[in-house]
């Protein structure tokens, strides 16, 4: 059988020498037809270049088979290479709407859009339609051709392909023919390679048959799809950037539509081959088969899902082969070696057989990339002397390929048809491909293909991105996961630089696709990063939340129920799937394999309208798409203004209901009004909380009003920013016992739960409900809490890797503890399960960590047990009820909020506390001046060389007598927008601020020195509120 | 008493090995992670004193380190007026569990045989200790002999 093959492909280069292959402008330089060949050959010399060409793999034109079907007795018409066939059915029309059938859009010679209907994958018409696109630019070039390659495809148009596809290329054929044009088909080519790549690429028979039984009805949805979906999303963008770069690359493209060769797969080694063998200077006027099986291979999903596919055994043998062919060369043929080739061939055949069906069960089926391999192939052609040129040829081609692959799956997805498992392992092996190329992120790319490539991307199905994610998070070397993200930050820039955009790039299809690919990506780097691996939720026994019984229940809780229905029903819509598959816990992960700032894009975080896009989130969920389920892109500032709005639209909610409760005679106050006096804030404000918490939790989420017994200061924000400021100062404070400091010796001392505290869970909880209730009011507070506190916040359990920021040197020395290998351990640690550790008075406490811990002595084989239990000690079980007091508080007011799905824990810190860089110029850049200043004005130039020249204790002094809060906001000093207005001509008077507004009124003071003394005595002396 | 476990036996062993220039070890029965001790220097120009240490071990001992602090003045460009020292073995970033006590002291003796200007806590003895080795011995001699406590005699 095999022998068979092989005589067949020689006959087959035998008639080409001799005869060519009818095409006149074939630029094969055996092929008779070509014009590159002008000598005569003798039929003896014939058969020695046929041979020899066919040891060499050279290529065949396509025009061939019926050449073979001549001295074969037409074996390649029989039935059973129909698989191979690549008949495909194309429709052209022309300027007058005329259809063609032919053999092949790129040898088409009509000026015309081509749809070709590829009958073997009913899934490659679109593919066609960007084939289509480029025989539309070049098909006035090619005209003049027609005579030449007309008269062969006459002589194909085969009996049997008739009669297998009549009954759906009938309707269209006899559409054509009442047109008044000419239809053909062509039975084409028997591969060159079948026995070698039969199995790579190989369709399942059973799928032509279906295709080849689908109704008339489907070939005219197909043709609907071609007129009404392309050019929607794809077809103009083709049009633009074939506008652009194919006048450039006319001939190129005129030269590869005309080739068609045999080259159905890329891989390293045929890569290079071809590789060495163009060098040639000029690309576009050599025969350049480098260039056409780039673009074959590069524009088609199924043979760019064969390319490049990790087999280490064909690997060698490949490059083996190689070398016996160099040998062969030299030494002159005989016939016995020939036969020995023929065996050779046969058995490296059987064997590759082999290797398939192994490679296949070891990878569940999944294609291997050969990653090595590919990063040498890519850069093998980046270092040829036609770079630019073959990575403009491929950038052709993979625009082609992503257009095909989106139009294909979005119309299976709107008809939705089941989409064959091979074709989409063909696509997600394809775009893996392309993902890894290393000149992705060249602008040149960015502007022309990763628009294509997302959208491609999003179109698949959930379970391939999925794929596509394990794939990046486990094979990408990190160098390459940053350069596609730096490759989606430009496409994304790009796009909202160039085009005009509506605020909520909701429509901005090539950002939203960016978007959706980076959250792959995201995903990815999470995936590779480094993760706890027995994650637990903390399991926090939630609150018992005052039930309300059902005789209870009052009427303006109905009434609520009435009004707040307009919630999204419930959490699980905003889970996302993509996550879901790859079982994502964000909390899980400690640290991305890239930081999560570098997926911040800070053009469209600044351009974005949140509250549309709140209000998109809010509505629909995950099912539309929303810049809040993608917040990974979004600056924290960004994400602030979206956990602002959530806040905003829940307390006009409650402001609302309390309208109406008004009109129906039940009034109630919009704001959460609290009145405390300032030298008892802490209780005054215990009491009231306590009070509205228990009757009415739902108060809280109205807006704060404080007012400090005895003082006039009505609160538009500063009063509430006052009573954070002095309520935490108070709660904090070691001497209140509520709080212990830790890491005093080291630079960064931080608060931590008393776990002997006297007082009761309620302070703790009043602790949590500030914390929340600043966050929801948007104000910063003053506390330094250890990372741990906002994970256990977010939910999660910690575990000994959280030892690492809550106390350093504890976890480098438990951290040597399970790094110590020798078997001393026991002597030498002499450590057993139960823990010493100092309470908040300096006393020792003791604790076993298991029942009798004493007695149970840590060795190699538990002692990562005594590890995570110490930890869960530290973090967990000692602080329990402070922390869930604490939890419980916060809870309250943030409840059913965003806060999980938008924030990383680090990014909660910083809404809490504020940023920690602390640059005052970054404040004078952008504060406003009113009255009469503006920047040049010498007052204000003496207030910023005072300000400057501050140390930074009295920075934050300035800070918070101007604004309330001596914390910088979340984006740095320059989000605070301070206001400086003229208050009067020079005068005694000292500065006043309104805290609120961020405004501070300068009289105009006459000297620098006078400015200073003024407003240094009142930035000391300022607590409290009042008239002046 | 688990985290002191070990260091019952360190103690035990350091006071069994009969340490020449660490002696007179106090221990208070009812808290073992406080340690006090003479140290007696056998170079130039710290022999002719004793100096009284006192070692401060951590609830979590070995897993963080131990303190040292001088309760004798000394004139010496690594510890300070408070006697706080600046030895590398037990700061925070060096410190290993597997070492032991006893390590900790000879490490101190050492550093306090050798000073190591290169790292000082006290930058104009170390700038002393550099340029004018003379008087600075002298100084370091006087203040052993006015502050130092008496070497036992044996």
């Amino acid at each position: 059988m095999k022998r068979d093959l092989a005589k067949k492909l020689i006959e087959r280069y035998f008639y080409l020498i001799t005869e060519g292959c009818g095409n006149g402008d074939c630029v094969n330089d055996y092929c008779a037809s070509s014009k590159r060949c002008t000598n005569v050959v003798s039929a003896n010399d014939a058969a020695a270049i046929a041979i020899q060409l066919f040891r060499l793999d050279a290529r065949l034109c396509d025009q061939h088979p019926m050449k073979v079907a001549r001295t074969t007795n037409n074996p390649s018409v029989s039935g059973n290479t129909l698989h191979d066939a690549n008949t495909s059915l194309a429709c052209c029309s022309n300027t007058q709407d005329t259809l063609y059938l032919s053999h092949d859009a790129c040898v088409q010679t009509n000026p015309c859009t081509v749809f070709q209907v590829n009958p073997v994958h009913t899934t490659d018409l679109s593919r066609s339609l960007s084939d289509a696109q480029i025989t539309q630019t070049t098909s006035t070039c090619s005209q003049t051709e027609s005579g030449g390659s007309s008269s062969s495809f006459k002589i194909v148009s085969a009996e049997p392909m008739t009669k297998e596809h009549s009954p759906f290329i009938a309707p269209i054929e006899s559409m054509a023919q009442q047109e008044g044009t000419s239809s053909q088909f062509s039975k084409e080519e028997v591969n060159e390679d079948v026995s070698k790549h039969k199995d790579d690429h190989a369709n399942p028979p059973e799928q032509n048959n279906s295709t080849n039984h689908s109704t008339n009805k489907d070939i005219l949805d197909r043709l609907d799809v071609a007129s009404l979906e392309i050019p929607e999303c794809v077809l103009h963008e083709v049009e633009d950037i074939n506008l652009t770069f194919m006048e450039t690359m006319k001939n190129t493209i005129k030269h590869i539509a005309s080739i068609q060769n045999g080259i159905k797969y890329l891989n390293e080694t045929n890569l290079i081959e071809l590789t060495k063998q163009q060098n040639g200077p000029d690309p576009c006027k050599d025969n350049n088969e480098l260039l056409s099986a780039l673009y074959h291979v590069f524009s088609t999903p199924e043979a760019l899902g064969n390319s490049f596919i990790k087999r280490p055994l064909e690997h060698k043998k490949d490059l083996l082969k190689v070398l016996k062919h160099t040998k062969n060369l030299s030494t002159s043929m005989t016939k016995e070696k020939i036969r020995e080739m023929e065996i050779e061939k046969e058995l490296d055949d059987n064997s590759m057989d082999e290797d398939d069906e192994v490679e296949g069960e070891e990878v569940y089926g999944e294609k291997q990339l050969d990653i090595e391999g590919l990063a040498r192939a890519y850069k093998k052609i980046n270092s040829s002397n036609n770079n630019e040129f073959y990575k403009n040829v491929l950038c052709l081609a993979i625009s082609s390929l992503c257009a095909k692959i989106t139009v294909e799956l979005h119309y299976f997805k709107s008809k939705s048809f089941p989409i064959s498992d091979k074709y989409l392992e063909d696509v997600l092996h394809s775009l893996k491909i392309i993902y890894q190329m290393p000149w992705l992120d060249d602008l040149s790319f960015v502007e022309r293909i990763v628009p294509r490539l997302v959208a491609a991307t999003c179109i698949l199905p959930v379970a391939e991105q999925a794929k596509l994610a394990r794939f990046w998070s486990e094979m990408s070397s990190e160098n390459t996961l940053r350069r596609i993200l730096h490759c989606l930050q430009e496409a994304i820039t790009f796009q909202l630089i160039s085009t005009e955009y509506d605020a909520t790039f909701q429509d901005e299809t090539a950002v939203v696709f960016a978007t959706k690919t980076m959250k792959i990506l995201y995903y990815a780097s999470i995936m590779a990063g480094e993760c706890d691996t027995n994650f637990d939720n903390e399991d926090i026994k939630q609150p018992e939340k005052i039930e309300k019984k059902p005789e209870n229940v009052r009427d303006e809780d109905l009434l609520q129920d009435i009004l707040i229905n307009t919630r999204p029903k419930n959490k699980t819509s905003k889970t996302d799937p993509l996550a879901e598959v790859l079982n994502i816990n964000i909390l899980a992960c400690r640290t991305p394999l890239i930081p999560i700032s570098k997926f911040y894009n800070e053009l469209l975080s600044d351009a974005l309208e949140m509250d549309d896009d709140y209000q998109t989130w809010r509505e629909h969920g995950n099912e539309k798409f929303s810049y809040m389920s993608h917040s990974f892109i979004l600056t924290p500032s960004t994400k602030t203004l979206g956990l602002y709005y959530d806040n905003r639209i829940r307390m006009y909610e409650n402001r609302r209901f309390c309208l109406i409760q008004t009109l129906i005679g039940q009034p109630t106050h919009p704001y959460l009004k609290l009145k405390v006096r300032r030298e008892h804030v802490v209780q005054d404000a215990l009491v009231e909380l306590e009070m509205v918490a228990m009757q009415n939790p739902s108060d809280l989420k109205k807006q704060l009003a404080v007012e400090f017994d005895g003082e006039q200061g009505v609160d538009e924000g500063g009063v509430s920013k006052e009573f954070f400021h002095l309520i935490v100062e108070e709660l904090f404070n070691p001497d209140y016992g509520m709080f212990v400091i830790m890491n005093s010796e080291s630079g960064n001392p931080t608060y931590w739960f008393n776990s002997f505290s006297f007082e009761t869970a309620a302070q703790y909880s009043l602790i949590g409900l500030i914390v929340g209730l600043a966050i929801y009011n948007n104000v910063i507070l003053n506390i330094n809490l250890p990372m741990v506190v906002y994970r256990k916040l977010l939910g999660k359990r910690c575990t000994f890797n959280d030892l690492q920021d809550w106390n350093q040197e504890l976890y480098n020395g438990l951290k040597n503890l399970l790094d110590y290998e020798e078997d001393d351990i026991e002597e030498m640690f002499m450590q057993t399960f139960r823990i010493c550790y100092k309470d908040a008075f300096g006393e020792i406490v003791y604790h076993d960590l298991i029942d009798n811990g004493d007695n149970v002595t840590v060795n190699h084989m538990n002692k990562k047990e005594f590890v995570d239990k110490y930890a869960d000690f530290l973090l967990n079980e000692s602080i329990g009820v402070q922390f869930n007091a604490f939890y419980r508080g916060f809870q309250n007011v943030m409840e059913e909020s965003p806060l999980q799905y938008l924030f990383w824990p680090e990014e909660l810190e910083q809404i809490v506390c504020g940023s920690k860089v602390f640059d005052m110029s970054e404040l004078e850049e952008t504060t406003l001046y009113e009255g009469g200043y503006h920047k040049d004005t010498e007052v204000i130039k003496f207030f910023w060389e005072f300000a400057h020249a501050l140390p930074r204790a009295s920075q934050q002094k300035l800070l918070q007598f101007t604004t309330g809060s001596d914390r910088v906001p979340v984006g740095g000093l320059g989000k605070l927008k301070l206001t400086i207005t003229r208050n009067g001509s020079d005068s005694d008077r000292l500065p006043t601020a309104h805290t609120c507004f961020n405004i501070l009124l300068l009289p105009e003071y006459s000297s620098k020195d006078k400015l200073d003394e003024r407003l240094s005595k009142a930035i000391n002396y300022a607590e409290g509120f009042g008239m002046i | 008493m688990a985290a002191t476990r070990r260091l019952q036996k360190e103690l035990a062993d350091i006071r069994d090995s009969g340490l020449k220039s660490f002696r007179d070890i106090q221990v208070d029965e009812t808290n073992i992670l406080a340690w006090q001790g003479l140290i007696l220097p056998e170079n130039p120009p710290y022999n002719k004193g004793a100096f009284r240490i006192e070692i401060n071990f951590p609830a979590e001992y070995p897993f963080k380190p131990p303190k040292i602090n001088f309760k004798t003045k000394i004139y010496h460009p690594n510890i300070d007026e408070k006697g706080q020292v600046c030895l590398p073995i037990i700061s925070a970033e060096n410190w290993k569990p597997a070492t032991k006590a006893d390590q900790v002291i000879q490490a101190l003796i050492a550093l306090v045989n050798d000073p190591e200007p290169e790292h000082p806590l006290r930058a104009e003895l170390a700038e002393e200790y550099l340029k004018d080795r003379k008087k600075f011995f002298k100084n370091a001699e006087d203040y052993a002999k006015k502050f130092g406590e008496k070497r036992p005699s044996d």
